[in-house]
C-alpha cells in the first residue's frame, strides 16, 4: 500500500470518527448504521476490540457464529518437512515387491520434481523398512513406528489424500498456514484471533509451541511470519512461547519495578497513546494499547501456565519422560494440554525435522519416537479430561514424500523427496467421525484414487468445525475482501459426525 | 417471423406500462378531492392527468395483448384480465371526455364513474399480478416449512423430495395459469407428459433427461432454467434431482429402495427433520434479547449465542474468580436458553448446587475441578436432556450414581481423578451400557520408557582428575553405572555422589524407576587431555568455512559438535591434514588421540588412516607408526569420535601428524564420488 493510500485510509476513519463521534449527528449516524446492517460501533476498522465495545458476547469481528460450533478450539500439531506417509500411514506393499524397479511414467505423470530429484536419471521404487500391522475397529494400517498413536487409532479420523500445490517447504507451509504460497496473508490462528477472539482475557488467543526433532536437528527452518498477522491488525499475530526462562520475550519487568509503578507507567502511556490515536487515527496506537496491556495481564497468567511441576508420575508416563525436558514436542505436548483447558482458541505446535531427503530410515525412526507417544497422550489425555469433546486436534505437515528413492537405492538405507501429491494427515475430536480412514491412493502411493483433500478443503473442514462459513469470514485490505480459503475450498462433509 | 419477435419485444413492455395509468388515475382522484376543497377552479390540470390516464391505459392494453398472444398464460384468468383492461380503458377515455365537456349531465355522471373505474383498475390491476406471481401471491401463508421427514430412509423420492423442490424453484412459471413452455411441474401426470418440447425426464442421444441439462446450461444461455433473475437450485437439489432421475425417476419409490451414493446420502439426511434435543430445543425456545446478552458480557459472563439466529446460549463463568448464587440469579432470567454451562476451575459447591434445577435444559454441564461433593448432584434429574457431565477432578463419590443413573440422556461421564475405583464404575456400566464412563484403557500408556540419564556439564577433557556428576530429569529415578567398560544392570554401582575419575576411562550408566522401563545405556568416554602441547602448526591452511581459531582449535580442549559449523573444527575438502606439534622439552610419549566426525549427509567422514612421524631437530623426522582403516561400507550415523593410537613409549621434541581424508564418497552414498570432508577438532598426546 503505497504512503499516500494509507493516509488517505488514516483520514477516513478520523472522518468517520469525527462524524460518528464528535458531532451531532452521531446519533443519527448510529441509527443509519444499523439500520444499513453496519456495526461500525461494535468494532473499529481494524477489528481492534475492547470490552466496552463487543456487542452480545462477540469476541470478534463476527457478530455471532455462522452455525453451532462442534470445537471451541483447536490444537495443531505441525509436523514440519513434510513426513513419509508411506512409513507412517499409507501401507503401500506393492512397492517393496517392485522394489528398485523404475517409477513408471504413467504414474509419475509428468509431475514436477524439486531440484534436488530432477537430475536424478533412475527414480527407483522403494518401499517402507517398516512394518505395518492393522489396528482398531476398522483394521487400520499403522506403521510400527506409531505404536502408541496405534493405539489411539479408533478416536482418529486419518485423511491418506490430502494433496497440496507447492513442493518446496516454505510456500508449502506457507500454503497451510495461511492459505496462500505467498507471504503476507494472515496465519489461521490469526483468523480465528480476528474472527471469533478469545475465551480467556489473560491469553493470547493464539499461541506457538515450537520444538526441534531428532531426526534431522539442523532441518528446515521457521519463521515468525508463519504466525504472522498479515493484514490483520497485530493484535493478532501468534505468540510464541519458548523454553526457556522467559516463555515469552520481553514480557518479565526490569529489575526494581513493582507491579504499581507498572501499572502507573501503562495507564500514563495509554493516555498518551490515545491522544496520538484521537490525532492520527492510526489503528495500530489502538492495538499498542490492548498489547500493553495483554503483555500485564500474561506477566501472571503465562508462569503459571508453563509450569509442569505438578503434574503428576503418571501425566509423564503417558507423554513420556521427555514430557520433563523444556522444548521437546513431548513437553509442548503437555504444554498445548494446559492452554487447551484455559481455553486458549488455536494452539500451533511445530515440530521440525521430518525433512529426510537421505538416511530415512534412520532419521524417522527417531523422528517418530519425538512425536508418537506425547502426540497419543495428548488425545487420551484431553479425552478424560472431557476436553476432546470440543477441542480439534490435527497432525500433520506441509507434503509428503515421493515413492521412490532419492540418491542411491541401498539395501537397507535411502531417502525420500517432496511429494505434494498426495499425503496423510490425522485428526481427531469434537464433531469429527472416530475410527475411520478417508480417502485413497493408488497402489504405488503416488496419485490419488480416491476423494482428495485439498489444503483449502482442510481449512474449510476447520472452519466448519469452528463454527465459521469460511466463505463468509472475510476482511477487506487494498480493495480485495480476502479469506483464509482465497476462493475455494470445500467442506469435507463426509469426515464430520 | 421479424415482426413476431418485435410482437413478443414489445409485448414485454406491458409489465412497465401497466404501472403509469395505475399511479396517474389514482393521483388524478386525489387531484379532484383536493381541487374540491380548495374550491379551485383550476381544472386543466386535472384533465391533463386523466388524459394521461386515458393514453398509458392505451398503451397497457396494447403491450398487454401482443403478450396475452405469446402464449404460455392460463386462458380463462388471461380473457378476464384482458376484458376487463378493455373495460378500464373505455371508462378512462370517456373520464377524460367527460371532464372536459362543459354539460351539466357530464358533472353528474362523471364522480360515480370515477369510482367505477378505481374499482376495475384494483380488480384488473390485482388480475394481472396473479397472472404473474400466482394465484396465492397475495395471501399465501408465509410460514416457515417445517421439515416433515422424520425418517429419511421411509421418505417418498417423489412426493417428499422432488415436488418440494419443484414447487420452491419450478412451479411459479410451470403451473396451470402460465404453464411456460407448455409444461406443467405440478404433478406426477403432468411431469411424466412433458413439454412443448417433450419428455423432460427421457434421456435423448445419450444426453442426460432435460429436466438435468438445462440445469446445467450457463446462465446467459435462453434455455438455462430457472431464466437468469428467478432463484436458481442450489447445488444439493441438482444432486438430489439427477438422483431421482438416476433411479428411473421413480414415482413410487422410497428412499431406501433407491440407489445412493454417500454423498446424496449426507444431503438427503439434512432433509430430515432434526429430532435431537438440540434440534428441538430451537424450534421451541424463545429469542433472547440482544441488550440483556450484551450486558452480561459487561459484566464479566460469558454469554455466547450457539449460532446465527439460535436462540440458545452457552455460558461459561470459568474465569470468574468468585460465583455467588447472586451470579445464578441474574442467568435465571434466561435459565431455559442455556444449554451449555461451564463453570469449571471455579468455586461452585454443593451450596451452589441447588441453583443448577433451573437450568432444565442444559445439554451439557461442566463441573470439573470444583468445589462440589456427591450432594450436588442430588437435584440433577431435573436436568433431564443432560448428555455429557464432567466431574473430573471432585471430590465426588460412588454414591452419586444413584442421582446420575437417572439422566436417561446422559452420553458422557467424565469421572477422571475422583475416588470412584474401577469396580465401582464397572457397575454403573452394567445399569447404563450406553453411558461412556471410561475413556482410556488401563494399559495405554504402560509401557513408558524413561529417557537416558546425563553428564551434568560435561567437559570432555580432564588433567588430573574429574568428578563426575550425573542425573536424570525425574529426581526419583535411580541411576547405575561401571567404570570397566562392562554392561551396566541393577546389580552395578548405584549413584549417590560424584565419580572420582583420574585416568581416561569409559562410564556407562542407565536410569531405572519404578514402573517405569529403563532407560538406555549411555556410555561416555572420559579422556585425560595428557601433556601440553606447547605449540602447533597446520601445512596447510583447512578451508576458509571451518577454520576455527586455526591450528591452535586443535589444542584447545574443546570438543567440537554434530553442529560443525560451530567453529571447534578444523575442515579439509578432499584432501589430507598435516599438522606439526613442538614441546618446549622433550617429552615421553605413547599415545595420540584424535577427534574426528562423521556425518555422511554432509560428506563428512572419519578419516581413514593416521600416520604419526616424530624428531628430535625438526628436520629428521621418523615415522613411528602408520593406519590404514577400512572404508565404511554402509551409512553411518552423525558421530563425532576419538581415534586412539599407541606404540612403544618414545621421548620426542616434534610429533608430525598426517590424517588420512577419504577423499571421495563412497558407492553407497547419493553423491558418490563427491569430493568429501575430513573434520578434526582435537589432537590429544599423552
Amino acid at each position: 500500500m503505497s504512503e499516500k493510500k494509507i493516509l488517505e485510509e488514516r483520514s477516513l476513519i478520523l472522518n468517520r470518527r469525527a462524524f460518528l463521534g464528535k458531532t451531532a449527528l452521531g446519533l443519527g449516524g448510529t441509527a443509519l448504521a444499523s439500520l444499513m446492517g453496519y456495526s461500525y460501533f461494535n468494532k473499529s476498522p481494524n477489528g481492534v476490540l475492547s470490552p466496552s465495545n463487543t456487542i452480545a458476547g462477540s469476541k470478534g469481528a463476527l457478530n455471532t457464529l455462522h452455525h453451532p460450533a462442534k470445537v471451541k478450539r483447536v490444537i495443531y500439531l505441525f509436523q514440519s518437512g513434510g513426513p513419509s506417509q508411506l512409513e507412517l500411514f499409507d501401507y503401500k506393499p506393492l512397492l517393496n515387491l517392485r522394489r528398485g524397479e523404475d517409477l513408471p511414467e504413467s504414474i509419475r505423470n509428468g509431475q514436477r520434481l524439486t531440484g534436488m530429484t530432477s537430475g536424478q536419471d533412475k527414480f527407483p521404487l522403494v518401499g517402507s523398512q517398516f512394518d505395518f500391522k492393522q489396528y482398531g475397529k476398522n483394521g487400520t494400517w499403522i506403521s510400527d513406528l506409531l505404536p502408541y498413536t496405534a493405539k489411539m487409532v479408533d478416536d482418529l479420523c486419518i485423511v491418506k489424500s490430502m494433496h497440496t500445490e507447492a513442493i518446496n517447504h516454505d510456500p508449502a507451509v506457507t500454503f497451510f498456514q495461511t492459505g496462500s504460497q505467498q507471504p503476507g496473508r494472515p496465519s489461521i490462528g490469526s483468523w480465528l484471533s480476528y474472527g471469533i477472539g478469545s475465551e480467556n482475557d489473560n491469553l493470547p488467543a493464539f499461541t506457538v509451541l515450537l520444538s526441534r526433532g531428532t531426526g534431522r536437528p539442523q532441518g528446515q527452518p521457521l519463521y515468525t511470519r508463519l504466525w504472522g498477522n498479515g493484514f490483520l491488525n497485530s493484535l493478532h499475530q501468534g505468540v510464541q512461547f519458548r523454553a526457556a526462562k522467559d516463555p515469552v520475550l520481553y514480557l518479565n519487568d526490569p529489575k526494581g519495578t513493582t507491579k504499581e509503578t507498572k501499572r502507573a507507567v501503562l495507564d500514563k502511556l495509554a493516555s498518551l497513546n490515545d491522544k496520538q490515536y484521537t490525532e492520527f487515527g492510526d489503528p495500530e496506537i489502538q492495538s499498542r494499547i490492548a498489547q500493553y496491556e495483554m503483555a500485564y495481564r500474561m506477566q501472571t497468567s503465562v508462569p503459571d501456565v508453563m509450569n509442569i511441576d505438578n503434574e503428576p508420575d503418571y501425566i509423564y508416563k503417558m507423554y513420556g519422560s521427555d514430557a520433563k525436558i523444556p522444548g521437546t514436542f513431548a513437553a509442548n505436548c503437555l504444554l498445548a494440554r494446559k492452554l487447551a483447558e484455559k481455553d486458549v482458541r488455536f494452539i500451533q505446535l511445530y515440530h521440525m525435522g521430518w525433512d529426510q531427503h537421505d538416511n530415512l530410515p534412520g532419521a524417522i525412526k527417531k523422528q517418530a519416537k519425538d512425536v508418537d507417544q506425547a502426540s497419543a497422550a495428548l488425545v487420551a489425555d484431553l479425552k478424560q479430561r472431557g476436553l476432546l469433546e470440543d477441542t480439534l486436534i490435527v497432525w500433520g505437515g506441509e507434503f509428503g514424500r515421493t515413492n521412490y528413492s532419492q540418491g542411491i537405492l541401498t539395501e537397507d538405507n535411502y531417502g525420500r523427496d517432496h511429494h505434494p501429491r498426495s499425503f496423510t494427515m490425522w485428526m481427531a475430536g469434537g464433531g469429527i467421525k472416530p475410527g475411520i480412514s478417508y480417502g485413497e491412493t493408488d497402489d504405488f502411493g503416488y496419485n490419488i484414487v480416491k476423494n482428495p483433500v485439498h489444503v483449502h478443503d482442510f481449512q474449510a473442514t476447520m472452519m466448519h468445525l469452528l463454527g465459521i462459513d469460511h466463505k463468509k469470514l472475510t476482511y477487506k485490505y487494498q480493495g480485495r475482501r480476502f479469506r483464509l480459503t482465497d476462493v475455494e475450498g470445500n467442506v469435507i462433509k463426509d469426515i464430520l459426525s | 417471423m421479424q415482426i413476431h419477435l418485435l410482437t413478443i419485444q414489445i409485448g414485454n413492455l406491458h409489465p412497465l406500462f401497466v404501472h403509469l395509468p395505475i399511479g396517474i388515475l389514482t393521483f388524478a382522484f386525489i387531484l379532484e378531492i383536493y381541487l374540491k376543497i380548495k374550491k379551485s377552479e383550476q381544472t386543466d390540470i386535472a384533465k391533463l392527468a386523466l388524459g394521461l390516464t386515458a393514453f398509458t391505459a392505451l398503451l397497457s392494453l396494447g403491450t398487454g395483448w401482443l403478450l396475452g398472444d405469446n402464449g404460455g398464460y392460463d386462458e380463462v384468468a388471461l380473457s378476464r384480465h384482458k376484458w376487463m383492461a378493455v373495460g378500464l380503458t373505455v371508462c378512462s377515455i370517456l373520464l377524460f371526455i367527460l371532464r372536459t365537456l362543459p354539460h351539466n349531465w357530464c358533472k353528474k355522471i362523471y364522480v360515480p364513474l370515477f369510482i367505477i373505474t378505481l374499482g376495475l383498475l384494483g380488480l384488473t390491476g390485482h388480475l394481472g399480478g396473479n397472472m404473474t406471481h400466482g394465484d396465492d401471491f397475495l395471501f399465501k401463508q408465509h410460514a416457515v416449512t417445517e421439515l416433515a421427514i422424520v425418517d429419511i430412509n421411509k421418505a417418498n423420492a417423489y412426493k417428499d423430495i422432488v415436488q418440494p423442490i419443484l414447487d420452491s424453484k419450478c412451479v411459479s412459471c410451470h403451473n396451470p395459469n402460465k404453464a411456460k413452455g407448455e409444461l406443467l411441474l405440478t404433478s406426477k401426470i403432468s411431469i411424466i407428459a412433458g413439454g412443448e418440447n417433450g419428455s423432460i425426464l427421457d434421456s435423448v442421444n445419450g444426453e442426460a433427461a432435460s429436466l438435468i441439462t438445462r440445469l446445467h446450461l450457463p446462465l446467459d444461455d435462453k434455455l438455462h432454467m430457472p431464466p437468469k433473475g428467478k432463484v436458481q437450485l442450489t447445488s444439493e437439489e441438482i444432486s438430489l434431482l439427477k438422483w431421482w432421475i438416476k433411479n428411473n425417476n421413480c414415482f413410487d419409490c422410497t428412499v431406501e429402495e433407491t440407489d445412493v451414493s454417500p454423498q446424496t446420502k449426507s444431503i438427503l439426511k439434512t432433509l430430515e427433520k432434526d429430532t435431537t434435543a438440540l434440534g428441538k430445543l430451537t424450534a421451541t425456545a424463545e429469542i433472547v434479547p440482544l441488550e440483556w446478552i450484551s450486558k452480561m458480557n459487561a459484566n464479566g459472563y460469558s454469554v455466547t449465542p450457539l449460532a446465527e439466529k439460535s436462540p440458545l446460549l452457552i455460558v461459561t463463568l470459568a474465569s470468574k474468580k468468585n460465583i455467588t448464587s447472586k451470579d445464578f440469579k441474574y442467568l435465571n432470567e434466561h435459565a431455559e436458553n442455556i444449554i451449555e454451562l461451564n463453570l469449571a476451575y471455579t468455586n461452585f459447591n454443593d451450596d451452589l448446587a441447588s441453583a443448577l434445577p433451573k437450568f432444565k435444559n442444559l445439554l451439557k454441564l461442566q463441573l470439573q475441578k470444583t468445589k462440589i461433593t456427591s450432594a450436588a448432584l442430588k437435584d440433577i434429574d431435573k436436568l433431564n436432556l443432560l448428555e455429557s457431565l464432567n466431574l473430573y477432578g471432585t471430590a465426588v463419590k460412588s454414591d452419586a450414581f444413584k442421582y446420575i443413573k437417572k439422566l436417561k440422556n446422559l452420553k458422557k461421564l467424565y469421572l477422571y481423578q475422583t475416588a470412584i475405583t474401577n469396580t465401582e464404575l464397572a457397575r454403573l456400566k452394567k445399569e447404563k451400557p450406553n453411558l461412556i464412563t471410561k475413556h482410556l484403557a488401563d494399559t495405554l500408556f504402560n509401557n513408558a520408557v524413561l529417557n537416558n540419564p546425563y553428564i551434568v556439564d560435561a567437559s570432555d577433557f580432564f588433567n588430573d582428575k574429574l568428578d563426575l556428576q550425573l542425573e536424570h530429569v525425574f529426581k526419583s529415578a535411580t541411576i547405575f553405572y561401571t567404570t570397566d567398560g562392562t554392561e551396566p544392570d541393577t546389580t552395578a554401582i548405584k549413584y549417590t555422589s560424584p565419580i572420582r575419575i583420574k585416568e581416561s576411562k569409559t562410564v556407562k550408566f542407565f536410569a531405572y524407576k519404578k514402573d517405569w522401563v529403563q532407560s538406555d545405556v549411555v556410555t561416555a568416554n572420559i579422556k585425560k587431555s595428557g601433556l601440553l602441547l606447547d605449540s602447533i602448526w597446520l601445512q596447510k591452511k583447512p578451508h576458509e568455512n571451518y577454520r576455527g581459531d586455526g591450528a591452535n582449535t586443535l589444542k584447545d580442549l574443546k570438543r567440537g559438535t554434530v553442529n560443525f559449523q560451530d567453529g571447534a573444527w578444523l575442515a579439509y575438502q578432499g584432501e589430507n591434514l598435516n599438522t606439526t606439534i613442538a614441546f618446549n622439552e622433550p617429552k615421553k610419549i605413547s599415545t595420540v588421540s584424535i577427534g574426528s566426525l562423521t556425518k555422511p549427509t554432509s560428506w563428512i567422514f572419519h578419516p581413514i588412516g593416521y600416520k604419526v612421524w616424530v624428531s628430535n631437530n625438526n628436520k629428521d623426522f621418523k615415522l613411528l607408526k602408520s593406519i590404514k582403516l577400512p572404508i565404511p561400507k554402509k551409512y553411518v550415523d552423525d558421530a563425532i569420535a576419538f581415534y586412539d593410537i599407541t606404540f612403544e613409549e618414545t621421548e620426542v621434541k616434534y610429533v608430525k601428524i598426517e590424517v588420512e581424508n577419504i577423499t571421495k564418497n563412497p558407492v553407497w552414498h547419493p553423491n558418490p564420488g563427491g569430493q568429501s570432508w575430513v573434520f578434526v577438532d582435537e589432537i590429544l598426546i599423552n
